[in-house]
């Protein structure tokens, strides 16, 4: 599914659990990165090359959670396993909320980490095709020309031809034309196809639209 | 009836000679006595006064009793010169005047006595006349028959010394010291009868010899018994302080032989009576006791000083523990005769003191246990650091093992890390067990450096938890003998006061700064300073007290039991304000001095 193999980033500022981790990772073939910090990792890491970070808590400068919610706000924001030498209630929480794939208590068994990491992989796998997709649609929708943009609007929301007609006042043969150019720019061949597309954009709905048109 | 007056005088003189020796005896050097050496002396001028009169009652010629008379009267002033001085050392009375003054007219009187034609006594030359005395005896007369000014003088003076001497039991009477005053008023009363006899005498009223010196013999037995009896007064007295005294007190002989004791004494070893001793060591005591015991008394004799033993021994079943005090007991040339002993019974003292230190022991123990349950969650940190990377290591051992190609480099290099963090977790594990176990104190030596650093080896999630920047600097070369634990809960409490000092900082301003050197003075040197609050009301000192605290949950013990360990191993503490901010408490023992080395 994957057609590059991203890495996994480790951050713990104990050296021998960092190189005894990697090790580990490693012979189960990641490509592995370690970092002493927090503020190493943010100097160092290439984020778009990561699938995976294993991440301690309790770090010298900035903390794991910290740490977590900085990467938080980043385009390219790699999953996060937690691994912590003792974790409460309250920080595994806020960990899960933030979006942390799992938040493992060392000494944590090999198969425990290995799951975890590798269903961060996925996640990230699914990510970045989530991202690609979303990205080749956008270009395909920016070669649609205004007409053609409120029309396929107009489609995403259900709308009859003839209620696009009349909502964009114009008759509605040209509505048919419009909508087949569509159709054929944005390489599909299902209403359903474009619809789902369209959603992949983040593009507002007709009726949005509409109302916004109308508020002005 | 020839010849009675003239030996009774004879036996006199040898009476008074024999007191002389007596007295002089009792006195000598013995400050407590001196009213003995007064004594002595007077019997020693009466001894030559009875003589005096002897020859003067067998005087043939006018000038043999006229010198007669003269040594008799010269004798008879020194006498009475010396005696205010006796009553004065006697009764102990404090004005020096008095006495003084009465010598110096006697004095004035007996100078004349020696310079005048006819002594004292006559103020014309005399006339050899003999008296028949009533029992036939015929001696020469002595009487004065026309008395002068200087004889005058004399007796004035003899009458002011009657008159100081009952003055003087007065006062003793009325400073309760009733029954010497007695025997002092009776002596000189009955003396002072006698002498007046001798008035009687002179004017012709009575026929009969001077009887003056009769008078001193009634003086010289009343005063002896008074004296004696005084002298057992001290000797009651001394045994009743002996009696009295906490302690068992005795003394043995040369062989081992109880020779005397105090009624604790007999009254510990069930003998009833004091004098019935004359039993050793061995009748006393088990064998393996009693010549301990024996060896204690051969040291202090050979030595010839006194020495000071515990002495454990078994009285009555019971076993108990006494400090004595030994030292030998020599005659009047020095040699030893036998040693005396004085035996304190300390066993409620050290059972106490075992028991304050059993105390102590568990109160520095539950102050570790205390100290490490705050700091419970960083050791479980510390320790897991070790553990995951030991199953990481095994894991991916075993995974390369399973994929059956492994290289036996790499497996080499993993066992390695994995006898590396198992050490890890042993040195916390057994960090954690020196301070958690209850344990008897012993002492080593070793470097503080070391010591410091494993504390904070076991502090360092902590120091991380809450964000504490610490640097450290370490001099290894610090040797010190003592108790490894501790010394490295001294280390542990003022870290942690530190820790809760920098608390509520801001986060970038927790600092605690740790250091281990070597001082001047053949000293060893740790601080440990802190960016916190400072001590509280800079009371340098008050902190170091038992139950000081500013903490909402601290017992204020960390500081106390810290400053009884550093100085029971000989070293000080002492804490300080810094000029910047915080404070800095350091401590500082001796330098150990490697043996082997000079």
């Amino acid at each position: 599914m994957n057609r590059y193999s991203p890495g996994v980033a480790i951050v713990d500022d104990d050296a021998s659990v960092r190189q005894a981790l990697a090790r580990l990772l490693r012979t189960a073939g990641h490509d592995v990165h370690v970092f002493d910090c927090a503020s190493e990792f943010l100097r160092q890491a290439d984020l778009g090359a990561l699938g995976c970070l294993v991440l301690d808590v309790r770090l010298p400068d900035l903390n794991g959670l910290e740490l977590q919610g900085v990467l938080d706000g980043l385009e390219h924001c790699p999953p996060i396993v937690f691994l912590t030498g003792h974790g409460d209630i309250p920080m595994t929480v806020r960990a899960m909320r933030q979006g942390a794939i799992d938040f493992l208590v060392k000494p944590c068994p090999a198969a425990e980490l290995l799951g975890a990491v590798s269903r961060a992989l996925d996640a990230d796998a699914a990510r970045r095709t989530r991202q690609q997709l979303s990205a080749a649609a956008r270009s395909r929708l920016a070669s649609l020309t205004r007409r053609e943009r409120d029309v396929l609007r107009g489609v995403a929301a259900g709308l009859l031809n003839k209620q696009i007609a009349a909502e964009l006042a114009i008759s509605e043969k040209t509505v048919k034309v419009h909508r087949a150019h569509v159709m054929e720019k944005m390489g599909v061949r299902s209403v359903a196809d474009l619809v789902r597309l369209h959603q992949q954009c983040g593009l507002p709905d007709v009726r949005g639209a509409a109302a916004r048109s109308k508020g002005q | 009836m020839n010849g009675i007056l003239l030996p009774l005088l004879f036996a006199l003189a040898g009476l008074c000679a024999y007191a002389t020796l007596h007295h002089a005896m009792i006195g000598w050097r013995s400050p407590l006595q001196r009213a003995h050496l007064w004594f002595a002396l007077l019997c020693l001028v009466m001894v030559a006064y009875l003589v005096a009169k002897a020859s003067a009652y067998q005087a043939d010629s006018v000038r043999a009793l006229v010198e007669g008379r003269r040594w008799e009267a010269t004798l008879s002033l020194l006498l009475f010169a010396i005696f205010p001085w006796f009553v004065r050392t006697y009764t102990r009375l404090t004005p020096l005047w008095l006495p003084t003054v009465l010598s110096l007219v006697l004095t004035v009187v007996l100078v004349a006595n020696v310079l005048l034609p006819f002594g004292a006594n006559y103020v014309e030359r005399p006339e050899l006349a003999h008296v028949t005395l009533p029992w036939g005896e015929e001696v020469a007369d002595l009487r004065v028959h026309r008395r002068g000014g200087w004889h005058n003088a004399g007796w004035l003076g003899f009458m002011l010394v009657f008159a100081y001497g009952l003055h003087a039991s007065w006062q003793q009477h009325r400073r309760g010291e009733h029954r010497s005053a007695r025997t002092l008023a009776t002596a000189m009363a009955v003396f002072m009868a006698f002498m007046l006899f001798n008035q009687l005498v002179n004017r012709g009223l009575v026929e009969f010899p001077h009887t003056a010196e009769f008078g001193f013999l009634a003086l010289l037995l009343v005063m002896s018994l008074g004296m004696t009896r005084a002298l057992r007064e001290t000797e009651r007295r001394m045994q009743t302080i002996l009696d009295q005294v906490p302690a068992l007190v005795y003394l043995k002989d040369l062989q081992g032989r109880y020779l005397l004791s105090n009624r604790p004494f007999a009254e510990m070893f069930k003998l009833g009576d004091c004098a019935d001793l004359n039993r050793t060591d061995h009748d006393l005591f088990p064998p393996a006791q009693a010549e301990s015991l024996s060896a204690n008394d051969r040291e202090v004799l050979e030595s010839g000083e006194p020495c000071r033993f515990e002495e454990r021994v078994e009285i009555a079943g019971q076993a108990r523990t006494y400090l004595t005090l030994k030292f030998p007991i020599n005659d009047a040339d020095g040699v030893p005769y036998g040693l005396c002993g004085v035996s304190t019974d300390i066993t409620d003292l050290r059972q106490r003191e075992t028991e304050m230190e059993v105390l102590r022991r568990q109160l520095r123990h539950s102050n570790r246990v205390a100290q490490l349950g705050t700091l419970s969650n960083s050791l479980a940190h510390e320790l897991n650091q070790p553990l995951t990377a030991i199953l990481s290591n095994a894991e991916a051992g075993l995974h390369l093992l399973g994929r059956g190609k492994s290289d036996p480099q790499e497996i080499r290099e993993i066992l390695q890390d994995i006898v590396r963090d198992d050490g890890r977790a042993f040195g916390i594990i057994r960090g954690l067990r020196d301070m958690l176990r209850q344990r008897v104190p012993t002492c080593e030596l070793f470097s503080l450096a070391d010591v410091v650093a494993e504390i904070l080896a076991l502090m360092r999630s902590e120091l991380l938890e809450r964000g504490v920047v610490s640097e450290q600097q370490l001099d290894r070369d610090c040797p010190v003998r003592a108790d490894r634990v501790q010394i490295g809960q001294v280390i542990l409490n003022l870290m942690m006061n530190a820790l809760d000092a920098v608390e509520h900082r801001p986060a970038d301003q927790r600092r605690i700064d740790v250091s281990v050197s070597r001082g001047g003075d053949g000293s060893v040197r740790a601080t440990v300073r802190d960016t916190g609050a400072g001590l509280p009301g800079g009371k340098s000192e008050e902190i170091f007290d038992a139950f000081f605290s500013t903490k909402n949950h601290g017992l204020g013990m960390g500081l106390a039991l810290s400053r009884s360990i550093i100085e029971a191993h000989g070293g000080r503490i002492w804490a300080c304000d810094n000029p910047d901010q915080g404070a800095t408490v350091a401590f500082q023992l001796p330098l150990a001095v490697e043996e082997g080395s000079s």
